[in-house]
């Protein structure tokens, strides 16, 4: 498995971590806007400081002696000082914000495994009966509505009208971490986050235990005389289980995309704002840096399906 | 007789008491202040460019003086300075016994080492620009010198600065908070920018810095030490707070004060305890001319457009009343505002129609006004990112097509459209100035500036400037501003749309609070937070 | 018998499917409010109108008005033309893209193949926010560019499916016969790979202009959308963001926003009714 593992890496995501990074580097330094844009607003500027911050941050030299300096970085695991004004290293930058990406991610993930799961069973389970078509109605409800309209919609009802969750940011100064506290903060967002989720693992629950419970075998199994339930949780569930693992590896994508807007609307300190702030102010150290990391997450996040899937299937075996 | 007057007295004398008795500040509690973006982390008076590391310096750094609510310069760690007869020398006597933070005393080599640091050949901030007229200053930028006389350490509470012509808005450049030099003598100016100190900054002032949580908020602590009396509040952070959701966080008593949006007004006004204050800012809107462009360069067509823009209904519905039309570039705010000579521009079709024709410019076959061949129809740039200018766009397009006008949106993120700006390839555009504390509008408006994106070469004008700039006598300096607005106003190299008005929400426990505060409003300025107090 | 087509088998299983049919119907509703907007109605979508702003439904604007002063039914009805357009111009553009690379990829294999998806790959793992804001800040907010980056960043699903089609022929027997009795490569292809690719490219296609639509308001809410005046649902419902007009004035949102729940809904359940009817397991008729 290791040898798979590191061919995964060696021969899959280096050239595309390569080619991302590059094409990446050629947009944003092509692009008009300049990372010095913000000089304009400093009243009594002196000009020359216009030519000295350029030279500062890199930016007189020609685009492929730019990225072949970042790329040095990189692999001496730097990723170059931020080209805001606090020049603070992008590593410390993302480091901070991080964690709390990661636990809304996180957090999102389990709400649309733990409550899709369940949901997409007993959808399956009663097909066709009210509860199915319940489900299903608000299921289409979950994947059609944009993400930043719902978490308004939530912050009103609870946060506004009804005052029981907090509207939004994280634990204030002073206040102390509790894990009530880590609940409160975390439940609209992460909800917002997963709606996505959790309509789409219901669904596919629903649809790959359905393919399955019409499997031959399971005929046999039921021919054997064992009772439904056990037919069902012990030999449908394991195999109906196995592609849905292989959707987390393509669902983490879809998360830290809509990670930006819920973490705008809910004022969550992850990397969402930090994201955003790089690609208006022209950061580019700091644009270079995030998406790396995504992108050598999101690569991470499909090894992970993929040998997990393997694992639990044993018929499959990769080349 | 005297009976009733013993009454009298007594009753007033105990009104009185009760009254002030209400007026005692409290001491303790902690103050949230909220805004929607979070400080960068360089919290060093010399380095920063951001506004919001700026609501942690003004805290935590004491400046030689500080600009109250009139924008006048009034002392501070100087507890007095003298301006010689020229105008070219300035003496600032300090106070004895003014402590950092860390408890070393505050002296005039601290006052040398900050302002040396700005000279520095290797200082990597903007702020160059406001000192580089002291005597030797440009020596030592450019390392022909290893001093600057012009800056003199007389002794420890003592120092003085001389310039090479007298420039008049050095005095309130003097606001910049001293850096502890004991801290930072030893770390080569060009390193200054990495330096740890600007995470964990020591200053003289009323606040100590105690943490910075990135994108949540930054907390600060009463300094018990403060030469000027211990702030009357215990802790004091600034929280950060995502736009859309301000009402709320003000309704779940999350934050104290901040600033909020023209159409959140009405939300918040329902709020009991809150209370809300509207305040002049020290900014304004425009939209810009390409002067460069012939059918820019004729006075009336610009006086046509901005006469065929209807601002007051821009002011009153869009930006809901919160908003000054305004004609000449020094908003009400700044001292040298002024109303005399100046053309108001009312919203008037029929003249604009007139003005252009006047210019030769005639409807042509679509309606569409011609000229020689050449249609009156041009690209409006407006940058994204406020709902308020892209409504005011939308409603300057319509009103220039009842002129016959074709203009042509163009709605660019921020950043790529200073590009163009600054290439000058553009037709209009609509930005706005936040302004400096001094009025001088040097780097705005000379013909030599990076910053006349509309391309105004007038002799006058600059006559004007420079003349404003070596004036020290402030009455002296009305005069030539206002008759340099005139003119400005005369001209409209571009349109002036509104001055700044910003709408700041406080809850009701926040006491002290100055009822008619100056452009950055009841709590921005440093002296209210530190005498504001909580009542709960 | 006579010879049933096999379009014909596939549209009579379709028909099996209440929901699938149903949901054609609303697309075609939907398709036929956008050509003929301009009978609909006779205001302006874009024409501000400052005095009438905020209004609730009345006789003379049935959805009300917006903070422009626009009528709100108006936009709905032109924000469809919109939004249903930039769902199937950016999808044509991803499958446009994909099927030429993915047959390439999996008709010629080898470093084709590697080179094809390596590239796939890199658009792949771009988180897609992060990149539309990119590319959007850059290039500037417009209908086009709204297109084109959606379009362009999801070719890799199609090309993905083309070519697992062309895999799982191509070591079939019936690839081997054909060539055997002298077919050539091109068409081979088209004959027999691409009819059979159909399916799973016609679900993918349907599910991309729900998604198409969901990321333009998302586009929007970062101000990187379609941009004003011109209304699309996205920013319709981006209008609605500050909290007074999502709690008292309803009508400037919710025809925008169920707009686009009916819409996609019904997109899903067209797309639910294909894969099933396109299905070859599927018990026969």
């Amino acid at each position: 498995m290791w040898r798979y593992i590191v061919r995964r890496i060696l021969l899959q995501g280096i050239p595309v971590l390569l080619g991302f990074t590059f094409l990446l580097y050629l947009i944003i330094t092509i692009a008009p806007g300049s990372p010095v844009t913000h000089l304009r607003g400093v009243p009594e500027l002196d000009t020359s400081v216009i030519a000295q911050r350029e030279a500062q941050l890199g930016l007189d030299q020609p685009f492929i002696v730019q990225y072949v300096k970042w790329l040095g970085r990189v692999v001496r695991l730097d990723l170059g000082l931020s080209f805001d004004s606090a020049r603070r290293p992008v590593v410390t930058l993302i480091g901070e914000r991080m964690p709390a990406t990661i636990i809304l991610s996180l957090s999102s993930i389990i709400l649309g495994w733990g409550i899709g799961i369940p949901v997409g069973i007993l959808s399956a389970r009663y097909q066709y009966s009210i509860f199915d078509y319940v489900i299903t109605f608000f299921a289409f409800v979950g994947i059609s509505i944009p993400s930043f309209f719902f978490g308004l919609t939530l912050l009103y009802v609870f946060a506004l009208k009804l005052n029981v969750l907090p509207a939004g940011g994280f634990f204030m100064a002073g206040e102390a971490h509790t894990f009530i506290g880590y609940v409160r903060y975390l439940l609209l967002p992460a909800l917002t986050l997963g709606l996505g989720s959790i309509a789409s693992v219901a669904r596919y629950m629903r649809a790959s235990l359905l393919e399955v419970l019409n499997e031959d075998y399971l005929r046999t199994a039921r021919a054997k005389g064992l009772r439904e339930k056990i037919v069902i949780y012990k030999h449908a569930l394991r195999n109906a289980l196995l592609p849905i693992l292989t959707l987390m590896g393509f669902m983490l994508p879809s998360i830290f995309s809509g990670a930006v807007i819920v973490e705008n609307i809910f004022t969550w300190p992850g990397l969402g704002s930090l994201a955003i702030q790089a690609v208006n102010e022209r950061n580019y150290p700091v644009i270079m840096g995030i998406n790396l990391m995504f992108a050598v997450l999101i690569f991470l996040g499909s090894i992970i399906a993929d040998v997990s899937y393997a694992f639990a299937d044993p018929r499959i075996r990769y080349e | 007789m005297k009976k009733r007057l013993v009454i009298v007295l007594l009753l007033v004398l105990s009104l009185s008491v009760l009254v002030s008795a209400q007026e005692v500040p409290v001491q303790g509690g902690t103050f949230r202040y909220g805004t929607t973006i979070n400080p960068r982390g360089m919290f060093n008076p010399v380095l920063y460019t951001e506004s919001y590391d700026a609501y942690i310096i003004d805290v935590v750094y004491d400046g030689l003086i500080e600009v109250d609510a009139n924008l006048q310069p009034q002392p501070k760690v100087a507890k007095s300075w003298e301006i010689s007869e020229d105008g070219m020398e300035i003496t600032f006597y300090l106070h004895e016994g003014i402590k950092f933070h860390d408890g070393v005393e505050l002296t005039a080599k601290d006052v040398a080492y900050t302002y040396m640091t700005i000279l520095h050949p290797e200082y990597t901030g903007v702020r160059y620009g406001n000192f580089n007229m002291l005597e030797g200053a440009q020596e030592y930028k450019e390392g022909t010198a290893d001093t600057v006389p012009g800056i003199e350490v007389i002794d420890d509470y003592t120092i003085r600065f001389k310039t090479i012509r007298p420039h008049a808005p050095l005095l309130v450049s003097f606001g910049y908070g001293i850096l502890p030099s004991h801290l930072l003598a030893d770390i080569p100016v060009g390193e200054l920018e990495t330096a740890d100190f600007n995470l964990n900054p020591i200053g003289s002032g009323p606040f100590k810095f105690v943490e910075f949580l990135t994108d949540q908020h930054v907390t600060l602590e009463a300094n018990e030490d403060y030469f000027f009396g211990r702030p009357n509040i215990d802790t004091l952070v600034f929280q950060k707070v995502s736009q859309d959701t301000i009402p709320i966080f003000l309704q779940q008593n999350r934050i104290d004060f901040i600033e909020i949006a023209p159409d959140q007004f009405l939300q918040v006004s329902e709020m009991d305890h809150i209370d809300l204050y509207v305040y002049e800012a020290l900014s304004y809107s425009y939209i810009a001319f390409n002067m460069r462009q012939a059918r820019f360069d004729d006075a009336r067509v610009r006086q046509a457009i901005t006469h065929g823009f209807d601002r007051e209904l821009y002011v009153d519905l869009i930006r809901e009343g919160f908003g000054i039309v305004a004609n000449a570039p020094m908003p009400q705010a700044s001292w040298a505002y002024t109303d005399e000579g100046i053309n108001p521009y009312p919203y008037d079709p029929e003249l604009a129609a007139q003005l252009l024709a006047e210019a030769g410019w005639k409807p042509g076959a679509d309606g569409i006004l011609e000229k020689d061949g050449e249609k009156l129809e041009f690209e409006f740039l407006v940058p994204e990112g406020s709902r308020l200018t892209e409504q005011m766009a939308l409603l300057f397009q319509q009103n220039m097509e009842d002129l016959g006008i074709k203009v042509n949106l163009m709605f660019m993120e921020f950043s790529a459209a200073v590009d163009r700006v600054d290439a000058r390839e553009f037709d209009t555009f609509t930005m706005s100035w936040s302004l400096a504390v001094d009025p001088d509008p040097y780097g705005i408006w000379h013909s030599t500036s990076l910053w006349n994106d509309p391309g105004f070469f007038n002799d006058e004008s600059d006559r004007l400037i420079e003349q404003g700039r070596l004036e020290t006598d402030i009455e002296k300096r009305k005069e030539i501003y206002a008759e340099w607005q005139r003119l400005i106003n005369y001209e409209l190299p571009t349109m002036f749309l509104n001055y700044g008005v910003s709408i700041g929400a406080i809850n009701e426990r926040v006491k002290g609070i100055d009822a008619d505060p100056g452009p950055y409003g009841p709590l921005v300025g440093r002296q209210l937070l530190t005498t504001i107090w909580l009542e709960d | 018998m006579e010879q049933i087509s096999q379009s014909k088998k596939v549209w009579r299983r379709f028909r099996r499917s209440k929901l699938a049919v149903f949901g054609m119907a609303v697309l075609i509703f939907f398709v036929l409010l956008s050509i003929f907007a301009p009978f609909l109605t006779d205001y302006d979508p874009n024409r501000s109108n400052l005095r009438n702003r905020n209004l609730p439904p009345s006789r003379e604007h049935l959805f009300g008005t917006d903070d422009m002063g626009r009528d709100v039914l108006a936009r709905t009805i032109y924000g469809g033309r919109i939004s249903l357009t930039v769902g199937l111009v950016s999808v044509g553009i991803s499958l446009g893209i994909g099927v030429i690379l993915g047959a390439l990829a999996g008709f010629f294999g080898g470093m084709v193949d590697t080179v094809i998806m390596r590239i796939a790959d890199v658009f792949y793992s771009f988180p897609f926010m992060i990149l539309a804001i990119t590319i959007s800040a850059i290039f500037g907010p417009s209908i086009y560019n709204t297109m084109i980056i959606l379009g362009v960043l999801s070719w890799p699903g199609p090309a993905r499916l083309l070519r697992a089609e062309f895999l799982k022929l191509k070591h079939t027997d019936f690839s081997l016969a054909a060539a055997t009795i002298g077919a050539g490569p091109a068409r081979v292809m088209f004959r027999h790979i691409l009819p059979n690719a159909v399916s799973p490219l016609l679900v993918s296609a349907t599910l991309g202009v729900a998604s198409a639509i969901l990321s333009e308001a998302g586009l929007s809410f970062l101000g990187l959308g379609v941009p004003p005046p011109a209304p699309s649902w996205g920013n319709m419902l981006n209008r609605a963001r500050p909290l007074h007009i999502l709690a008292t004035m309803p009508w400037m949102w919710l025809p925008p926003g169920i707009a686009i729940f009916v819409v996609v809904l019904s997109i899903n359940f067209v797309g639910d009714g294909l894969r099933d009817a396109l299905d070859p397991r599927q018990v026969m008729d």
